[in-house]
């Protein structure tokens, strides 16, 4: 209760996160262009590019670091869970498309679609009852920030983020449980 | 009804951090409902096993190994991170070994001098014995150069952490906050001052269910803060991350004088935290530019009063604050308002001169508080024309406002003695009836008695219309309500009402518009108004002389002690002494006699004056009668005979006559501090619905 009302995404935010939505998609093609086939893409290291190329693009927009991760680990999110249900759909029958993503740079089990479909909705509900938990649940899972720099982006004391971080995961263990 | 989903997050958070041992304790007091407890058990064993839900990269707290070589220590945990550094848990190997928390300090800066500051007040660290205090052991260098300091390990939260999870009340809030009163006075007391008090130096533990406060970081503020300017500039700014909004003005300027004040107003940021769920001057972010921002208001910006604070949040977020506090917004807007709010703006005062003076006043105040007694902190506008000298000596002077209440209260009795065999039964039938029913009938629904004032009040204009004498002498027992609940502006704007119609009723010289007047000087002086108080008081007082003559005189030589108290109280020394003269005191004395309270009130305000004139032999003479005669009187316990004993051993030690000041304070027992007389026993304490006839040797005292 003692920090600052946190701004509620608005239409402003809604522009910034489909802004770095565009940049790590174009940044992921441009990676796989170079690549040859079968490239592993780096969450992290995708994040971290856009998050250069953006704040030199236009200083003014990005002023907050924290208000850019947040919309990163939205995008990557999406970008994650739209790959988790294409690859669910087209196990039934068609083209399977050969972008691997790492597996280890996130703190996320990717090669289990249905286990991270189930985590995506838990994580949603969690939003609901808990957006603080859920929004430094997101700033580590999908766009990699460690626990202590994602206490930094979002204002905390490493000791109130770790216990939120755990906090965060006992409870989506219980909902993922029950 | 089921607790809100949301505090979860802030119960395991707390329980987490306590010793398993403690945890089924703290649950028990925390939940008030099987449900929530029940949500908060499954969280907790679910955070035995959730490591393979999502692959933590890092270990839990990552110890950073090079900066965590210490000598002599075993590092075990990493519990956290403030402003100046980390600390951890540790096992001392010797001399003894025991768990300790090890803070180690992260910023550049000078290590050898950090140590020798911390040297430089071991002795008296090591004095320090308290419940209520984490010991600090020992302070050295890391293997990679940083200093550190061991300290008494508390496994707990933050004050401010733990009345939100367990959503304590303001009462609970207070009560636990007096703890942290008691433990800032104990170091005071062996000269030490803390310098960052805050709330994650305020921690909360639990011994056998019981919440125990500790104050952590003794000494080490002080070690790392001092230095030549240079240094301090990088450290105090250093100091500030995480902190700015608890230091006091005087400690942003290199070169003041910190003293055991600036706590004081640290204290205060602590309580406004606890009361209203932020800081004065909340500090939105802790960019540079905001800091700066902070900075600059915390000089010169008035704090909100809390109640105010309040007001200004969100209607949301303040639900919440008041949610945590397990009442309403209105209800916390309305509990916070006057007591509270005084108490929190007097630690808050820019100038350490007009805080609250020692970390027991304050605590004295917020226990009154507790006990619904009259506060000391009340707005004071004229006090502090006072000089200097005369604050040294304010022992004289602390039963002030109440005394001179207490006194114009004696003289409007004596009056309305007079008045009362002439009185019309036909007026105070009225006066009963309309009491009685409009408006303590209604009290049986359970509606506060203010708020039945308040609605009498109002209705007393219409309803007697025309019998302005009818309204009179109910505005006057309603503002003699209003006194004994202490709303003295609404007792003030009563009596002012019932003057007004007295004086247009019969005059100015009348015994009715004379009690009128006292009365409206009482409440003026207990709102320490004293300059307005002075000139109803005079007034009076030319009146009376007329009006009552030979016949009354009792009330002309009451009022004239309370003017010249009045007078005193503004630091106007001489006019006191000259209307407080040797004839009124011969005058109280062939008319009441040696042993009469007015007489020895009057004869002990006398030695204080010579006390501040410098009239020391006069002073000590008259002094010494008053102790005497009191001591005799009441004996030694009695407060009135504690009050001339506290005098007369301040005029010992002003002589230069310190085996006999301390021989006195031990025959009489008298504390060392500066212990004010609870007003309580200085004013009526019975509000009856006529006229107070409270017993008239306590309404001297």
């Amino acid at each position: 209760m003692k920090r600052p009302e946190k701004k509620s995404p608005g239409n402003g935010t809604e522009q910034l996160a489909s802004a770095v939505y565009a940049e790590l998609r174009r940044i992921a093609a441009a990676q796989m262009s170079r690549m040859p086939l079968g490239c592993t893409l780096q969450p992290t290291a995708l994040v971290h590019e856009a998050w250069m190329r953006l704040r030199k693009s236009d200083a003014s927009t990005w002023h907050d670091q924290s208000h850019f991760f947040s919309a990163a680990a939205e995008s990557m999110r999406h970008i994650l869970i739209d790959r988790a249900r294409r690859r669910s759909a087209m196990r039934h029958g068609g083209q399977f498309q050969h972008v691997t993503i790492a597996e280890n740079d996130l703190p996320l089990r990717l090669d289990n679609d249905e286990h991270l479909l189930a985590l995506d909705s838990a994580i949603e509900r969690l939003t609901l009852e808990h957006p603080e938990a859920a929004e430094l649940t997101k700033l580590h899972c999908f766009a990699g920030i460690d626990i202590s720099e994602a206490a930094r982006v979002l204002g905390l004391t490493r000791a109130t983020a770790y216990r939120r971080w755990l906090f965060a995961r006992s409870w989506l263990y219980k909902e993922l449980m029950s | 009804m089921t607790e809100p989903a949301g505090r979860d997050e802030i119960l395991f958070s707390t329980v987490i951090a306590l010793p398993s041992a403690e945890r089924e304790l703290y649950l028990d007091r925390a939940c008030s409902d099987s449900d929530t407890r029940a949500r908060v058990q499954v969280l907790l064993d679910a955070s035995e096993r959730c490591e393979d839900l999502i692959l933590d990269d890092a270990s839990e707290h990552p110890l950073d190994a090079a900066q965590a070589q210490v000598e002599n220590y075993r590092i075990l945990e990493d519990l956290g991170e403030g402003g100046w550094g980390t600390v951890y848990c540790a096992e001392q190997m010797s001399p003894l070994r025991r768990e300790v928390a090890l803070k180690i300090i992260k910023l550049g800066m000078d290590t050898k001098a950090v140590i020798i500051r911390f040297e430089a007040e071991r002795q008296a660290l090591a004095v320090m014995d308290h419940p209520n205090i984490a010991k600090v052991f020992d302070a050295g260098a890391t293997d990679a150069g940083r200093p550190y300091f061991a300290m008494e390990l508390v496994r707990g939260v933050k004050v401010t952490q733990y009345c939100d999870s367990i959503r304590a009340t303001i009462a609970e809030r207070v009560a636990l906050f007096v703890q942290v009163c008691q433990a800032i006075q104990h170091a005071h007391r062996k000269g030490i001052i803390h310098r960052d008090i805050k709330p994650s130096n305020v921690m909360v533990t639990l011994c056998d269910g019981e919440a125990v406060v500790k104050v952590i970081d003794f000494g080490v503020a002080k070690a790392i803060q001092s230095g030549p300017p240079e240094n301090t500039m990088l450290t105090v700014f250093g100091a500030f991350v995480g902190t700015p909004a608890y230091v006091s003005p005087e400690q942003m300027d290199y070169g003041a004088r910190i003293d055991a004040r600036s706590d004081i107003y640290s204290l205060g940021v602590l309580l406004h935290e606890l009361l209203c769920g932020g800081t004065p001057f909340a500090p939105g972010d802790l960019s540079p530019s905001a800091l700066h921002s902070l900075r600059s208001r915390i000089r010169s910006e008035e704090a909100r009063l809390p109640s105010k604070f309040l007001r200004t949040l969100s209607v949301a977020a303040a639900h919440k604050v008041a949610d945590c506090c397990r009442t309403t917004r209105s209800r916390l807007i309305g509990q916070l308002q006057g007591d509270l709010d005084w108490i929190v703006m007097r630690c808050l005062e820019k100038d350490p001169v007009k805080r609250y003076q020692s970390a027991r006043d304050l605590s004295a105040d917020l226990q009154r508080y507790l006990r619904d007694e009259p506060v000391v902190a009340r707005p004071r506008r004229l006090l502090y024309s006072f000089n200097k000298f005369a604050k040294r000596h304010r022992i004289v002077f602390a039963t002030g406002a109440a005394v001179i209440a207490a006194l114009l209260t004696t003289s409007v009795l004596t009056s309305w003695l007079a008045v009362r065999a002439t009185r019309a039964s036909l007026l105070a039938q009225s006066v009963a009836t309309f009491l009685e029913k409009d408006v303590l009938v209604q009290s049986a629904a359970g509606v506060p008695l203010r708020t039945l004032l308040d609605r009498g009040a109002e209705k007393v204009g219409a309803r007697f219309a025309n019998e302005p004498l009818v309204e009179a002498a109910i505005r006057s027992s309603l503002g003699t309500i209003y006194d004994s609940i202490d709303a003295d502006r609404e007792a003030q704007s009563q009596f002012e009402q019932a003057l007004a119609i007295y004086d247009k009723e019969y005059g100015a010289r009348d015994v009715r518009t004379l009690a009128a007047m006292a009365k409206v000087a009482t409440s003026l002086v207990k709102q320490q108004r004293y300059s307005e108080a002075e000139r109803v008081t005079l007034r009076a007082l030319e009146h009376s002389e007329k009006v009552l003559g030979a016949k009354d005189v009792e009330a002309s030589l009451t009022l004239s002690t309370a003017l010249s108290l009045v007078l005193f109280e503004q630091g106007r020394i001489e006019e006191s002494r000259i209307l407080l003269n040797n004839d009124l005191i011969s005058s109280q004395l062939a008319i009441f006699g040696p042993d009469h309270p007015l007489t020895l009130r009057s004869k002990l305000g006398l030695a204080s004056m010579n006390l501040l004139q410098g009239n020391l032999g006069r002073a000590e003479a008259l002094a010494k009668e008053v102790l005497d005669t009191r001591a005799r009187i009441f004996g030694q316990k009695h407060s009135a005979t504690q009050e001339a004993a506290r005098t007369l051993r301040e005029i010992y030690e002003r002589a230069g006559k310190c085996s006999v000041a301390q021989d006195l304070g031990n025959a009489y027992q008298l504390q060392d501090d500066n212990q004010v007389v609870a007003t309580a026993t200085l004013v009526p304490q019975v509000p009856t619905l006529y006229e107070p006839y409270p017993d008239l040797w306590d309404c001297y005292f």
